[in-house]
């Protein structure tokens, strides 16, 4: 499985996702880890992900926020499932604002186990 | 109301006018010997007209110019083949002059001068018929005297009737609590005023506009129209003139590129402020015009509208006073927000290694490389984990540092314990106008009351009292009183009121137990909001407190130190 991970703190929660891959997937996610949204590049090889996991507040040097990113995401034809990493507890009415959908939150702090928890979650979801 | 009054009282006037003519007529006839007509034609045309001028008055014809000539008809019918020379004759011919002020129409301030108009050709043509229709000077020059007082107090009523309008419509932006936009109502009032007003009608006010005089610049505050942009010619030498002259004129001005050339300036000093009135108008200012403008109609309102501006700056003044508060409040509410995004962030690393060694503990001790592996990652988290908790006890510092907390308060000002008598007095009274208010003083004079000071923050102050309000309104009956005690060293106020049925007294008493203790508010705290603000604001301001209950009574102490 391949992840695109946008987070900003990467220090903070890369070291739970390499345990997660480790312990829960046996090595067979392919995490690609991105601190902005430019650094990704073209947005449309976003397609050849099955989940992208987007950090909202994204470091200042970032293009886009977590919402704009996922908006344009949104707009492509072959999407990945998408995820939300954040500390924020007010996510859900952002995404109402910016009239964007349901998207699935997992809110920091994170470990291994909620990762895991939450992508196969996500994974099931059609 | 007041010209409803006035309106009436002329009416009363009016008839006892006629009654007056009457008598004054019957007198002149009486003491006479040269009567034209006999006794009977005297009686019937006085009763003709005591019938008529009633018939006149209930009539849909009752107008002062009807009225006006029926009274001459029956004054030239008197004074008939008499000597117009003689005095009483003669001031018979000019009482309708004397007496015009008292015109019973209903708007006098459109007709008392008119009226007056009317009555001067009656009295010209009454003076030169009943002169056997010579012209006699002699006989004219009281009339022109009177035109000439007349004039005189027509100037006077034209500025009394300017500044009632403008003052009024002024004293109502303050009671109305208008805003900026309505400012230009006043400009347009008193345009309208100016260009409807005798003497300086001729004027034509096109645009009246408001500036500043601040470092040598001419900042516009309002005008009666929108003002993009502006500017004046030379200006150093017009403000120059404005300092020194009390109307500069014919000034060249450019509004929203536009020149003018027929301009008044006028400066109105008010507090330590000069603000500078423009007014454009459509022809120059003769300088009857000027005198009359500047002295006598003018300056007064603009004074007035000075400091309407003054009240207006100061009043927006303390509203970002107040804004600059909410703002530092908003800030620190955002900051709070961001530190525990910040928190949540951190949290991570620990969750994470508390996590990894469960993991490491629950992996097969036969799958020695996971192990090793997770044995690594939770030394590495470990480390970083600990790093983590000092980010976050430094954030934390951050919104708990006092100094840098809006809630707590500051600031604190000295006021006199009469002041603290009436903010509370003044709470309470809003709350409760009929309940009891007792002030126990034995130690202290009235003078004392003016002049020792206690030291609080008004604004938490009543936030005290609202908290103490609400939990009376919730839970006392009608049996409430405020209790003020002035002591040599302190002043004590009560809050006492019978406790209502609403109330668990098991609870209350334990309530009042805990917020008179300091061993475990800090564990009750959590439970008691209301309770909270009390004690965390009081113990802010060094406010002393102590609650009880006794025989039904509730009791809230407040105990304010005099500064010494």
């Amino acid at each position: 499985m391949k992840i695109a991970l946008f987070e900003n703190e990467l220090h903070k929660v890369e070291v739970q996702f390499d345990i997660c891959n480790k312990v829960f997937f046996k090595d067979s996610l392919e995490i690609n880890t991105f601190t902005n949204s430019q650094v990704f590049g073209d947005i449309n090889e976003i397609s050849n992900y099955d989940l992208a996991i987007i950090d909202i507040s994204l470091s200042s040097h970032s293009d886009k926020d977590g919402y704009n990113l996922i908006a344009q995401i949104l707009k492509l034809q072959k999407q990945p499932k998408l995820l939300i990493l954040t500390g924020s507890g007010n996510i859900q009415s952002g995404l109402e604002e910016r009239k964007l959908p349901f998207i699935p939150i997992m809110e920091k702090p994170v470990d291994a186990v909620d990762i895991a928890n939450k992508i196969k979650e996500v994974m099931k979801t059609k | 109301m007041l010209k409803q009054i006035d309106y009436h009282l002329r009416v009363i006037f009016s008839i006892i006018y006629r009654f007056l003519i009457f008598f004054y007529s019957l007198t002149i006839v009486l003491t006479s010997k040269d009567n034209s007509f006999g006794t009977v034609e005297y009686l019937g045309v006085s009763l003709f007209f005591i019938v008529s001028f009633f018939l006149l008055r209930k009539s849909k014809f009752n107008k002062p110019f009807l009225r006006l000539l029926l009274d001459y008809c029956f004054i030239y019918f008197i004074l008939f083949g008499r000597p117009i020379s003689e005095f009483a004759n003669y001031f018979l011919l000019i009482l309708p002059i004397i007496n015009a002020s008292n015109n019973s129409s209903e708007n006098i301030d459109n007709v008392v001068f008119c009226k007056r108009y009317y009555v001067y050709p009656f009295c010209v043509i009454g003076i030169i018929a009943l002169n056997k229709f010579t012209f006699d000077l002699k006989l004219l020059i009281p009339v022109i005297v009177l035109v000439c007082i007349d004039q005189f107090l027509k100037l006077r009523q034209t500025i009394e009737n300017v500044h009632s309008t403008i003052f009024k419509i002024i004293d109502e932006f303050y009671t109305k609590n208008y805003g900026q936009k309505e400012l230009t109502i006043i400009y347009e009032e008193l345009i309208q005023t100016i260009n409807t007003t005798a003497y300086i009608r001729n004027l034509k006010v096109k645009a009246i506009s408001c500036f500043i005089i601040k470092a040598d610049k001419l900042l516009l505050v309002n005008s009666s129209n929108y003002i993009i942009e502006y500017s004046f010619e030379d200006l150093p030498s017009l403000i120059k003139e404005i300092n020194t002259q009390p109307l500069v004129t014919g000034r060249s001005v450019v509004i929203n590129k536009e020149e003018y050339n027929n301009s008044i300036f006028t400066l109105i000093a008010c507090d330590e402020k000069k603000y500078v009135f423009l007014i454009l108008t459509e022809k120059s200012i003769s300088l009857f015009s000027k005198r009359i403008l500047s002295r006598v109609i003018l300056f007064p309102v603009l004074r007035h509208l000075g400091r309407l501006f003054e009240t207006q700056f100061r009043l927006n003044k303390s509203k970002i006073d107040v804004l600059q508060g909410l703002k530092n409040k908003s800030d620190y509410v955002l900051k709070a927000t961001e530190v525990m995004h910040y928190v949540k962030g951190s949290l991570s690393p620990i969750k994470s290694a508390l996590t990894t060694s469960k993991l490491y503990d629950a992996t097969d001790v036969k799958d020695v490389k996971m192990r090793d592996y997770l044995l690594e990652q939770f030394v590495s988290q470990r480390d970083h984990a600990l790093s983590e908790i000092k980010n976050i006890t430094d954030r934390a510092k951050l919104i708990l540092e006092n100094s840098k907390n809006p809630y707590i308060i500051q600031v604190f000002k000295d006021y006199t314990l009469y002041e603290l008598f009436v903010i509370t007095q003044r709470k309470w009274i809003d709350n409760f106008p009929h309940s009891k208010i007792t002030v126990k003083n034995e130690v202290l004079d009235i003078k004392s009351l003016t002049e020792k000071m206690c030291s609080y923050n008004s604004d938490y102050l009543l936030i005290i009292y609202t908290d103490v309000i609400s939990n009376i309104e919730k839970y006392a009956t009608e049996n409430k009183e405020l209790l003020f005690t002035f002591e040599r060293d302190f002043v004590l106020i009560t809050f006492r009121n019978e406790v209502n049925n609403r109330v668990e007294l098991k609870k209350l008493i334990k309530t009042i137990e805990d917020f008179n203790s300091n061993e475990k508010w800090e564990i009750h705290k959590r439970n008691s909001h209301g309770w909270t603000h009390i004690r965390m604001y009081c113990h802010q301001m060094r406010i002393g407190y102590f609650a009880r209950y006794e025989n039904s009574m509730y009791e809230l102490e407040l105990k304010i130190m005099i500064k010494k």
